[in-house]
């Protein structure tokens, strides 16, 4: 293994982590206020794909329009999926949010499969995420280059809103203690919408530049991506954005390397992530940057 | 109420004389079944025959399912995961040799499994206790941890277990799956599977460790502050509904007799999650009568992807993939809607049935 | 030796430190009361000696068989089976439960028997669950709920819930029994009552008690002995009488109460 072929394949990982990243943060956030996997997020992202495909080729918009409104659209699914089916639960035991999610999650995948059937479709890579660079002896497509100032912009964007804001400091004063923020005058309803929609929208841009990336898209698209999305919110610290990002770069470089270096295993690539949960569970359960979450 | 009575009363409850009873009228039930059982098998039909073992694998399924969810209140998304080890592990298990080479025919059968061939029921429970092994491996990490993971690490493990089939040539057989397992399965064993997870689960949900197992689902704080190891009960729990879900996969491979990785996906969960709520969540005869509904049911749902012929005037045509949407639909309103389910905790029990038909004349206290 | 032996024990959060110090030794057989005002620490403490919480600093030991054992670090099953029994400021029961269910379920952390026992029917499990109906009944009836026995534990008096509570750690046979608030919403003859019950379980059953209590009447009444905490720190401790008349509990209560005037 050369040098050049490491660092590209470093860069490949790093492109590939962005995306995860981008979906964990939904993840996390949610997890972090509610104690809730929200496992319709991974299909949330599948429907913000169709709704940037549709933009593209139903109402011939410009591509960066069409990702715009579908970042919209996907948040207000977000929001939409929130305020209709988990927040009449808000008081119901865990375990009913959770069986919801699940419902909602297979209602989404199916209802997309018999909508928009279940044949993949091709995804616009717009012109000027084609060219592929040359960088010393490295190729990389300037998709994947683009995908990760993309995502660090993002980050420090969430930065800002997470703890520069009143809204992101009331989410996480609703995320140490969701019962006692509303007693201090915060609506508690707005704060988590507001999470979700945030959340969602991130979803949607990975979503979108993982349209672009490989790019097809179709409506079974979005499960694995959330699994291992989540796996990184896990691995960098649950309720920590930050290490929701950290975490999609660790898998998606190891992962990267994994078949890299291992050809032969390639089948196995989506069962490392399951792996790496596991690790991570019985060696670091809170995370690398995670702290214990109040229960 | 003076003491004495107070105390006979409450004693009847737990007594020997009510626990004799009851015994005798499950036996009877059971003798029952049995000779419905036979009838059904020199009458009916194949079709019918059919369905009748995928209520009691359903039931099977459920009632394994309910006792981690339900009962114990730990969100699981396992049985497809489980179904699938022990459907392969025993297919592979009672495949003779000659069976094996005709099926594997891109890569030959790993020598330490190409010679093996046992018969059924230890196949049976070999793959019950496969399923089980992995049930601990996965506990142990996610029950240490955070509960919460139980469901995403479950969800993760059936992606992997389809991952590996499919690639795992040598011993699964990858993608082309295994074809011509032998039709050991009938409904002498699928009922008695039935019976012996009810018999084993209910027995043990009535005893102490079902009342540890229901005080660890409604409060873990006040269940660990007196003694009961959370941990343990939840690895128990978890385990066990493993094992019996690993030997309904069984008899399932030998009653379809064709297996493949994508035979077990998330639908099936799925299914049985909707059974369960459906029944009540945490209520063993919940399960039983919505998956007994569930099984015949499911097959009127299929009218939904077929073409509907209206009188012979027009057709409208049948919409793929509108069965699974339906039942998405289905759970979500029930969790919104009738969190409960038919039975919600409650149980059937021969006390209540008795009260029931003869008030005051029976054994034990009832309430006020 | 004493039973319960802490030293310095010290709980942070983040960066707010509810406890500090707390040093404390019992003496088996002692009542001893835990007093200050809201929010001074009193049931944080009696987290970190149950287990519910792990101790920043400091440590907790517990006399058990003929040495101690460090309760820092242990899982509050753990803790429960070395003889530490705790009842709830905001009761913790199982609603929907009975109330005798409720108690038998407190012996199932003694049970000898593995699971397949109440599956194969073995007559060791037969007999252990004969002992534990038996047990129950004879708790219930000592905190006079007998005759409640078959109904929701969520569908009785609030006094009735806090005895429930009583006779259901008194099942898991401690040596120590912690008591949070167990006078709260009582009306005075409640209030007796439980004093009478206090006494008699802890001659009974050979019980150390650590109760936590905002009622003084019932507080000066019962204790032999009072600790008072206020912002974390124990800032007297010693005879009912010396504490009524101490300068500092007087400050700490009266300033609890011009704040309540507000």
């Amino acid at each position: 293994m050369t040098v050049q072929l490491f660092l590209q394949q470093l860069i490949n990982g790093l492109g590939l982590g962005s995306l995860y990243g981008l979906i964990a943060i939904g993840y996390t956030m949610v997890y972090g206020i509610l104690r809730l996997i929200n496992f319709a997020h991974g299909d949330v992202m599948m429907m913000s794909t169709y709704f940037a495909f549709f933009g593209i080729s139903m109402f011939s918009l410009p591509w960066w329009l069409a990702a715009l409104v579908a970042m919209l659209l996907t948040a207000l699914l977000g929001i939409a999926i929130d305020q209709g089916a988990y927040r009449p639960l808000r008081r119901a035991p865990r375990i009913s949010a959770l069986i919801t999610a699940i419902g909602v999650s297979f209602f989404l995948e199916n209802a997309s499969l018999v909508v928009f059937g279940s044949r993949p479709r091709a995804f616009h890579r717009p012109a000027i995420f084609e060219p592929v660079w040359e960088i010393g002896s490295i190729s990389v497509l300037s998709l994947t280059v683009y995908t990760i100032f993309i995502t660090l912009a993002l980050l420090v964007l969430v930065y800002i809103i997470v703890y520069r804001t009143r809204m992101g400091m009331a989410m996480r004063a609703v995320s140490r203690d969701m019962h006692t923020v509303p007693l201090m005058g915060i609506d508690l309803n707005r704060v988590i919408a507001f999470t979700f929609g945030m959340g969602s929208a991130l979803a949607a841009v990975g979503g979108i530049l993982w349209a672009m990336k490989y790019p097809q898209i179709e409506p079974l698209m979005g499960i694995i991506p959330g699994l291992k999305a989540f796996v990184a919110a896990v691995l960098g610290g649950i309720g920590n954005v930050f290490g929701a990002v950290l975490g999609g770069f660790i898998l998606g470089i190891t992962e990267i390397m994994l078949v890299a270096f291992w050809p032969e295993l390639s089948g196995y690539r989506d069962a490392f992530a399951f792996l790496l949960l596991i690790l991570v569970l019985l060696f670091r359960p809170t995370g690398i940057m995670g702290e214990e979450l109040p229960e | 109420m003076n003491r004495e009575a107070s105390y006979a009363r409450a004693r009847q409850r737990w007594s020997r004389r009510t626990r004799r009873r009851n015994s005798l009228l499950s036996l009877a039930v059971v003798l029952l079944l049995t000779g419905l059982l036979y009838l059904a098998g020199r009458y009916g039909d194949e079709y019918q025959i059919r369905i009748l073992n995928m209520v009691a694998i359903y039931i099977t399924l459920a009632v394994s399912y309910n006792l981690i969810n339900g009962i114990t209140g730990q969100f699981s998304l396992e049985p497809n995961a489980f179904v699938a080890l022990g459907a392969y592990s025993s297919a592979l298990l009672t495949m003779t040799p000659v069976e094996k080479e005709m099926n594997f025919i891109i890569d030959p059968c790993v020598p330490w499994l190409a010679q093996v061939a046992i018969p059924f029921l230890p196949a049976v429970v070999i793959g019950g206790i496969v399923a089980a092994v992995f049930a601990l491996l996965m506990g142990f990490p996610v029950f240490r941890v955070r509960g919460d993971y139980l469901a995403i690490v479950t969800l993760g493990f059936g992606e992997v277990i389809r991952v590996v089939a499919n690639n795992l040539q040598t011993i699964t057989n990858g993608p082309l799956g295994l074809k011509g397992i032998a039709a050991h399965t009938n409904l002498w064993w699928t009922w008695g599977l039935a019976l012996l997870t009810l018999f084993v689960i209910v027995r043990l949900v009535n005893s102490s460790y079902g009342r540890a197992l229901k005080a660890i689902r409604q409060n873990e704080l006040a269940a660990e502050s007196m003694g009961i190891n959370s941990f343990r009960h939840k690895l128990l729990a978890f385990t066990l509904a493993a094992f019996f879900e690993g030997m309904a996969g069984a008899m399932l491979a030998h009653l379809i007799t064709t297996i493949s990785p994508m035979l077990f996906t998330f639908f099936l969960t799925f299914n049985l999650l909707i059974i369960i709520v459906l029944g009540g969540l945490g209520s063993i005869t919940g399960s039983v009568i919505a998956a007994i509904g569930f099984a015949w049911g499911s097959e009127l749902l299929r009218a939904v992807e077929e073409p509907i012929n209206v009188f012979g005037w027009f057709t409208i045509p049948g919409i793929p993939g509108m069965r699974m949407v339906t039942f998405a639909v289905i759970l979500i309103a029930a969790m919104l809607f009738w969190r409960e389910g038919i039975m919600g905790r409650r149980e059937f029990s021969w006390q209540w049935l008795l009260d029931t038909v003869m008030p005051g004349r029976n054994n034990g206290a009832r309430e006020q | 030796m004493n039973l319960l032996q802490t030293s310095n024990l010290t709980m942070r959060f983040g960066g707010l430190t509810a406890v500090s110090g707390f040093t404390l030794a019992l003496e088996p057989g002692e009542l001893v009361g835990l007093i200050g005002p809201n929010g001074a620490g009193k049931t944080t403490v009696f987290n970190m000696l149950t287990g519910r919480i792990r101790a920043s600093e400091g440590s907790i030991l517990f006399r058990s068989g003929d040495g101690q054992r460090q309760l820092v670090g242990l899982k509050p099953n753990q803790i429960n089976r070395l003889g530490i029994a705790r009842t709830f400021q905001n009761i913790q029961l199982l609603p929907e439960m009975s109330v005798m269910e409720n108690v038998l379920m407190a012996w199932h952390g003694r049970l000898k028997s593995p699971f397949w026992a109440p599956v194969l029917g073995l007559p060791s499990y037969r007999r252990e669950e004969e002992a534990m109906v038996e047990g129950s009944l004879a708790l219930l009836e000592r905190v006079n709920l007998l005759d409640q026995a078959d109904n929701e534990a969520g569908s009785l008096a609030y006094g009735q819930q806090r005895r429930l509570e009583i006779a259901r750690a008194l099942a898991t046979r401690p040596t120590l029994l912690l008591l949070d608030e167990p006078a709260a919403g009582m009306n005075p003859r409640e209030t007796a009552a439980l004093m009478d019950l206090i006494r008699e379980i802890r001659a009974d059953f050979g019980l150390t008690i650590l109760l936590i209590e905002h009622d003084m009447k019932f507080v000066m009444g019962l204790c032999e002995r009072l600790v008072v905490l206020d912002h974390g720190v124990t800032i007297a401790a010693g005879l009912p009488e010396e504490i009524r008349s101490n300068e500092q509990v007087i400050t700490a209560y009266l300033g609890e109460r011009k704040h309540a005037a507000h």
